[in-house]
């Protein structure tokens, strides 16, 4: 197979409506799409072309080896077009222009949602294909047919390679979410699926794991929670609460009808039900409404040895471990210990007596303000401040990225 | 703790705007300065005979509201998306275009409104632009989008007095009647200009691009149809109830006495057999807050619709380096617009009328897009146009292409 000129940069938009030639010069019909097929560790290998066959006005296929050249001017065949094998189309298969031209995608490096405003190709060993997007007005341009004027060459043209894309939509599909979108930061994956529109984000939440929808979730703005949120079935719905820490829980239930409640509270734990029943007394913006109970907290006889133990055994189930809360065999709470502390020392020491005490001033009843919070936090450079009821008692803990979260909700 | 009353007050009304829909929401923007001067300059200078022709877009509003609410309820993304993955680039590049000139003729009707409210009181607009331009932009920049649009959207309803109005003054509501269903025509350029302009200003472009981004935004989906339909159907009946009742005030008082709109004062005037003296306030007030709002949500709107549609990225919360095509677009709507209003002797009047003008010629363009895409089944699966829609949205289409050729012909040959 040839091509017009190695060094010249080919995209798809160059050969949409390009007439098709067989070896007998007969006009055969006209391009419509290139047939991708995806590769394991390597770029999507072009297997076929779509198009418009004038002899019986309909669509047909034709596998990529029947062409002898690609050109911008015309495409021609190795044989006559009655020679001509159809592309069997396989599953994985997609097709360029129909599934991802002018679409949205995601660009993982960037981490924000673009436009495929063209695709480009290129030749490893020999074969076509897919190498990248190009994302840039220089594409639109080109498209637009407005490319020969010099005026428009200080757009500079961007690409995205194939393997820092992530298909959405239909497209999705047909192709694997990529590994790179699933291990981005919570909060960009958050900021990705909110710039999406509600159906495409909806198919890619969908896509993943029940622990990572969790982390996800609770990086997303509220609204888009709720909308989300529908895109599941009540079975679905079920595991995903499950992964969140009751806290997000509540968050959630905050958000949806006082009558879809019960449901959602039934499907839970009979521990985490009860907890969260507890935190929907508290008014949104208290300590109360915004604590988690997401946090270590170990009893004072322990010793340090027994902590760290403890804190390899459960830590994948936190989002992050700073410190661990001290309690008595009431409940109440003692001190607190870092890391850090926990790491230098002596590790058959009791815990009791390597820990900070907390002061009851340096804690907050579950009603106190955010404003109240704040001050607290700020006053004694606190990462937490652990929340009490009446009878002192540990309810639970406000995190400061919690705290930030509200105070800037725009964030 | 109780909090004091202004708090409990505000609150309420927060709530009571945090559940109108887009329906009610794109009646009461309708209502701006565009619609407010071309809706007086109709009664004012042809009294009741252009009844018929709200009546008939009234029609053709809800049709094409609801139209365009159904595509976001099924496809759910704004009409600029589905243009662009449907039709492809050189498609959404030209209606983009057709809505970048509709909208900035709009926003500069938007501040010819803010500029003749506060010409009332003999204050310049050569400070009024500039500043309410700041202010504009000050408050997209750093404040609160939808805190700001709800107040305005509050204060704006404020329009009703049109209503309380055309009861004080005794109109002849049988013959208003007997006009709302008999066309006249005239074949004139100023009565046709007045008749795009009228259409023009009820169903508009940014319209059929706002009602489908909103409902997508609100995160509906088909299952919200009926009552979105609903809403739909209520906010074109509200818009056009004001705008019947703005017609009425200034038939059966300017157009009686042979008064021309010629600024806001004249304009004002309508509403004199209600409020007396104090109608040049209250219109002005009326006029200045249905014009901000449309100040503040067109430049935002107009350059959401164009970066989604282009794949450029956009909101407040990205950098000037990432969203310069975003912040771009929003200080262009700005100061475009502002400066076509400062041109020296310019008619303030004239240039809402005009710029209505020019959106009732260019909306079959937005509108036939809106076609191509609502009877296509590979869009719209079951929820294509029914016949009965098809046949009064192309009415309307050829209505307004076949009145603007008419105009052209007019024109050239000298006929006024």
């Amino acid at each position: 197979m040839a091509l017009c000129d190695p060094l010249t940069l080919l995209f798809l938009s160059q050969f949409i409506n390009v007439p098709i030639v067989d070896s007998a010069d007969i006009v055969v019909g006209k391009l419509i799409d290139f047939v991708a097929r995806p590769e394991q560790d390597n770029y999507p290998h072009i297997v076929g072309i779509v198009y418009h066959d004038y002899s019986t006005k309909t669509q047909k296929t034709m596998a990529y080896e029947s062409i002898e050249n690609l050109g911008g001017d015309e495409i021609t065949l190795k044989t006559v077009v009655q020679k001509v094998r159809p592309l069997e189309i396989q599953p994985h298969d997609f097709w360029l222009k129909r599934d991802i031209l002018d679409k949205q995608i995601v660009d993982l490096e960037g981490t924000r949602v673009v436009r495929a405003n063209d695709i480009r190709f290129g030749l490893i060993e020999n074969e076509l294909h897919v190498l990248g997007i190009d994302i840039s007005t220089r594409g639109i341009i080109r498209r637009l047919g407005l490319d020969k004027f010099r005026f428009f060459s200080f757009l500079k043209p961007a690409f995205i390679e194939w393997d820092k894309v992530q298909v959405v939509g239909k497209a999705l599909k047909l192709t694997q979410v990529s590994e790179k979108l699933v291990k981005l930061h919570p909060a960009d994956l958050a900021n990705v699926l909110e710039n999406l529109n509600p159906r495409q984000s909806g198919q890619l939440i969908q896509s993943f794991d029940a622990l990572t929808i969790s982390k996800v979730f609770q990086e997303l703005k509220p609204e888009h929670k709720r909308d989300i949120f529908k895109t599941f079935e009540p079975k679905q719905l079920e595991t995903i609460l499950s992964h969140l820490p009751a806290d997000e829980v509540v968050d959630y239930l905050r958000l949806i009808a006082k009558n879809d409640r019960q449901k959602i509270l039934s499907s839970l734990s009979e521990n985490k039900k009860k907890t969260v029943e507890e935190f929907l007394h508290y008014a949104d913006n208290t300590a109360g409404g915004i604590m988690t109970t997401e946090f270590l907290k170990v009893d004072s006889h322990w010793t340090v040895q027994q902590t760290l133990e403890h804190i390899r055994e459960v830590s994948h189930v936190h989002r992050s471990i700073f410190f661990v809360y001290v309690v008595n065999e009431k409940g109440h709470l003692l001190g607190v210990v870092s890391l850090r502390t926990l790491i230098t020392s002596v590790p058959h020491d009791p815990i009791e007596k390597v820990m900070k005490r907390i002061k009851l001033h340096q804690t907050v009843r579950p009603d106190a303000s955010l404003q109240e919070v704040a001050t607290l936090m700020t006053r004694y450079n606190l990462m937490s401040l652990a929340v009490l009821d009446y009878n002192h008692k540990l309810l639970g803990a406000v995190m400061v990225d919690d705290l930030l979260h509200h105070l800037i909700p725009q964030a | 703790m109780t909090q004091p009353w202004t708090k409990r007050w505000m609150l309420k009304i927060m709530f009571f705007l945090g559940v109108i829909g887009p329906g009610i929401i794109t009646a009461l923007a309708n209502n701006d300065a565009g619609g407010i001067s071309t809706y007086s300059i109709v009664g004012a200078h042809f009294g009741t005979q252009m009844l018929w022709v709200l009546f008939g877009v009234t029609i053709s509003l809800a049709m094409t509201q609801e139209m365009g609410m159904r595509i976001g309820l099924v496809t759910r993304m704004g009409l600029g998306g589905v243009i662009r993955e449907y039709f492809g680039v050189r498609w959404v590049a030209f209606a983009m275009f057709t809505m970048l000139i509709t909208n900035l003729g709009t926003i500069a009707s938007e501040f010819s409104g803010i500029a003749a409210s506060f010409e009332i009181f003999g204050i310049s607009k050569y400070i009024v632009v500039p500043l309410a331009a700041l202010i504009v932009w000050f408050i997209l920049y750093k404040g609160s989008f939808k805190v700001t649009q709800k107040i305005f959207l509050a204060f704006s309803a404020l329009l009703a007095v049109y209503i309380i109005n055309g009861f004080v003054i005794k109109p002849d509501f049988g013959a208003a009647i007997r006009d709302l269903v008999t066309p006249h025509i005239q074949w004139t350029p100023s009565f046709l200009v007045a008749m795009i302009a009228l259409i023009g200003t009820t169903i508009t472009p940014w319209g059929q691009f706002f009602i489908q981004s909103y409902v997508v935004d609100k995160g509906l989906d088909v299952s919200h149809y009926k009552s979105e339909r609903a809403e739909a159907y209520l906010g074109s009946f509200l818009a056009s109830f004001v705008a019947f009742f703005i017609i009425l005030s200034t038939a059966f008082t300017l157009y009686k006495h042979g008064i021309d709109i010629h600024d806001a004062k004249d304009a004002a005037l309508a509403l004199r057999p209600l409020v007396g003296n104090f109608a040049q306030f209250l219109f002005a007030f009326g006029l200045f807050c249905a014009s901000m709002l449309g100040a503040f949500i067109l430049p935002v709107a107009t350059a959401y619709v164009i970066c989604e549609a282009f794949g450029w990225e956009y909101g407040f919360n990205t950098t000037w380096k990432n969203g310069k095509f975003f912040y771009s677009l929003i200080l262009l709507s700005i100061i475009v617009p502002s400066l076509v209003v400062l041109i020296p002797g310019i008619s303030l009047i004239q240039v809402m009328l005009h710029a209505q003008n020019v959106n009732g010629m260019l909306l079959p363009v937005i509108l036939i897009f809106v076609m191509k895409i609502i009877n296509d089944k590979s869009i719209m699966g079951e929820y294509t146009n029914k016949p009965v829609g098809n046949i009064i949205a192309w009415l309307t289409i050829i209505g307004i292409i076949s009145a603007t050729l008419v105009l052209i012909v007019t024109s050239l040959l000298g006929i006024s």
